[in-house]
């Protein structure tokens, strides 16, 4: 019983929460994004020769990509932070409402804004791509999925700066994931690091294990260049990216319990 | 209703400064029924008692206990408790109405109730023309009547309002004051905080008052005037002649054409035969009656 009233009032928050963001017009944003993104992959299109229709799909995954993972840091910085700031918590929190309740809420609200990012964007990405005769593949939802894992695995981290830092710091740390999560992987594995330098490279590969594997979810080159790639690949890096978001939800309800809101 | 017993909160302004005592051993008891003003200047410690009995932030030492009529656990207990911040947060982007349902529906009541208890509040409150507006366009007033409907739409036993009539024009301030009396007669305990005496006087028979984080005096407002006041009079008269001013007469104001001299109840008849005496003009006589600002200054000094 206790349960399903805690569910029903995470959907309550993450209602409102949607609505608020969709009100403050970033989906409007997202519209004008959606014109922008078929027009550019136009435009490359038409440069192009014999492969319009992948060229088109390349820069229409990209500018999704890049589209969600802004949102997911930008909007997701101030997620908690200007609730905090600006003491609005305390109106829900003065609620028979529990901290993680609230606090899964507000990620269930901005990680529908981050599905309907996807899907508008990715609807018309792929309708724009058959258009130019594109064969359609399988690994094209894959890509927007996984796409969609790491804006919501990016979300949680940079919630996480954000409970334990300013809202600035907690973007720019969670760029510097973001990046490192991309190139450390792939940066280690091809072995051209400087092993002389062994503190260097134990320290790189340190890293590596504690921060995400990003790159696992980029299979855009692989999409595109018509590669296949194992299903135990792509439903083990879905696993993967699972996992790390429960672990970060978990760590993040840790610390906002913890949180002294002054 | 409420136990705030022996709590001490400290801060500290940043890493490598020295904490500062927000609250030192500050007790006091709301009960059942009461309505109780919680006095004290900014920066006294009030809103940090608040958040402390909320759970926003978490005291050093101390402990806080609520009537088990309230409920057991904590979500219980704030199922029966309606609050009202100092400055009342909201959505900017959500309407009115919008937010009210938002509050309502965490507060598990159902859509109906929400809709006749806004509908009568916003009415009440007259703010039923702009429920449908955005809460960014709203003015200070119309936040604060927000505010209050939100706190009471779950229809609490027990309300804590921080401030609330802060920012209120006089109108305002006065249906406040009402709609807290009506509420209070109809068995609600309300403790709310402010900085201006006048207003808690006016509605509570109750109050706590704190200074510089520390508990300064708990009680009736009655029993505070008695115990800080000498009993006295105004005497106004023409300023032709002089009473002697003995230990029980004092001059408080001089003008060209009158004297106020302020009397002790003992000396009262003495002054009185003294003055018909030199033939004196009695202009006016009051009652020596401090307001409760006038004792608060006098206490905290």
């Amino acid at each position: 019983m206790n349960l399903i009233l805690e569910i029903k009032k995470t959907f309550v928050i993450a209602r409102y929460t949607f609505i608020e963001i969709y009100k403050s017009k970033i989906l409007l944003n997202i519209i004008l994004l959606g014109f922008a993104l078929l027009v550019v992959s136009y435009v490359a299109s038409e440069f192009s020769y014999g492969v319009q229709s992948r060229i088109a799909l390349d820069f229409g995954l990209g500018t999704l990509y890049l589209a969600i993972v802004g949102i997911s840091i930008f909007f997701g910085a101030a997620l908690m932070a200007k609730e905090i700031e600006s003491r609005t918590c305390y109106m829900i929190l003065s609620r028979p409402v529990k901290r993680h309740t609230f606090l899964l809420g507000k990620i269930a609200g901005m990680s529908t804004i981050l599905a309907i990012n996807v899907f508008f964007l990715g609807t018309l990405t792929i309708c724009f791509y058959l258009y130019l005769g594109g064969a359609y593949s399988n690994l094209i939802l894959w890509c927007l999925l996984l796409s969609f894992f790491e804006a919501v695995l990016l979300l949680m981290v940079v919630i996480f700066f954000s409970l334990i830092s300013k809202t600035t710091m907690s973007v720019i740390y969670t760029i510097c994931v973001f990046i490192l999560g991309h190139v450390l992987p792939n940066t280690l594995g091809k072995d051209i690091i400087l092993k002389g330098d062994l503190i260097f490279y134990k320290l790189m590969k340190l890293g590596s294990l504690i921060l995400p594997n990003l790159s696992k979810f980029n299979i855009r080159d692989h999409l595109i260049y018509k590669q296949e790639l194992a299903p135990q690949f792509l439903w083990g890096t879905l696993a993967y990216a699972v996992v790390y978001i429960l672990f970060l939800v978990a760590l993040n309800i840790i610390v906002f319990n913890r949180k002294q809101l002054d | 209703m409420l136990e705030f017993q022996n709590i001490y909160k400290s801060f500290k302004n940043d890493f490598w400064s020295k904490q500062f005592f927000a609250l030192e051993d500050v007790s006091f008891m709301v009960r059942r029924g009461e309505l109780v003003g919680f006095l004290g200047a900014n920066g006294a410690g009030k809103t940090t008692s608040i958040k402390i009995i909320l759970g926003f932030i978490k005291q050093n030492k101390g402990r806080i206990s609520f009537a088990e009529s309230l409920g057991r656990n904590k979500q219980d207990i704030l199922s029966r408790i309606g609050y009202f911040p100092e400055r009342p947060f909201f959505y900017p982007y959500l309407t009115g109405r919008e937010m009210i349902f938002y509050t309502g529906k965490l507060s598990d009541v159902k859509n109906a109730d929400i809709s006749d208890r806004m509908t009568y509040w916003a009415k009440r409150l007259q703010i039923d023309h702009a429920l449908e507006r955005k809460i960014r366009d709203y003015s200070k007033g119309m936040l604060q009547r927000l505010g209050l409907i939100s706190a009471l739409i779950h229809d609490p036993d027990f309300l804590i309002l921080d401030e609330p009539l802060a920012g209120l024009d006089p109108l305002g301030r006065k249906e406040f004051k009402d709609i807290l009396t009506e509420l209070n007669r109809k068995g609600k305990t309300i403790f709310f905080s402010s900085h201006i005496v006048s207003d808690v006087e006016e509605i509570c028979k109750k109050v706590i008052v704190l200074e510089n984080g520390k508990l300064l005096y708990e009680g009736s407002i009655d029993s505070l005037i008695k115990d800080h006041i000498k009993p006295g009079y105004y005497f106004k008269i023409s300023s032709d002649i002089n009473i002697n001013t003995q230990n029980y007469v004092r001059i408080v104001d001089e003008r060209e054409d009158s004297k106020l001299y302020e009397v002790d109840a003992l000396g009262k008849m003495q002054f009185i035969n003294e003055m018909m005496e030199k033939g004196g003009e009695l202009i006016e006589v009051s009652q020596n009656k401090p307001t409760l600002e006038e004792i608060i200054y006098k206490i905290q000094k």
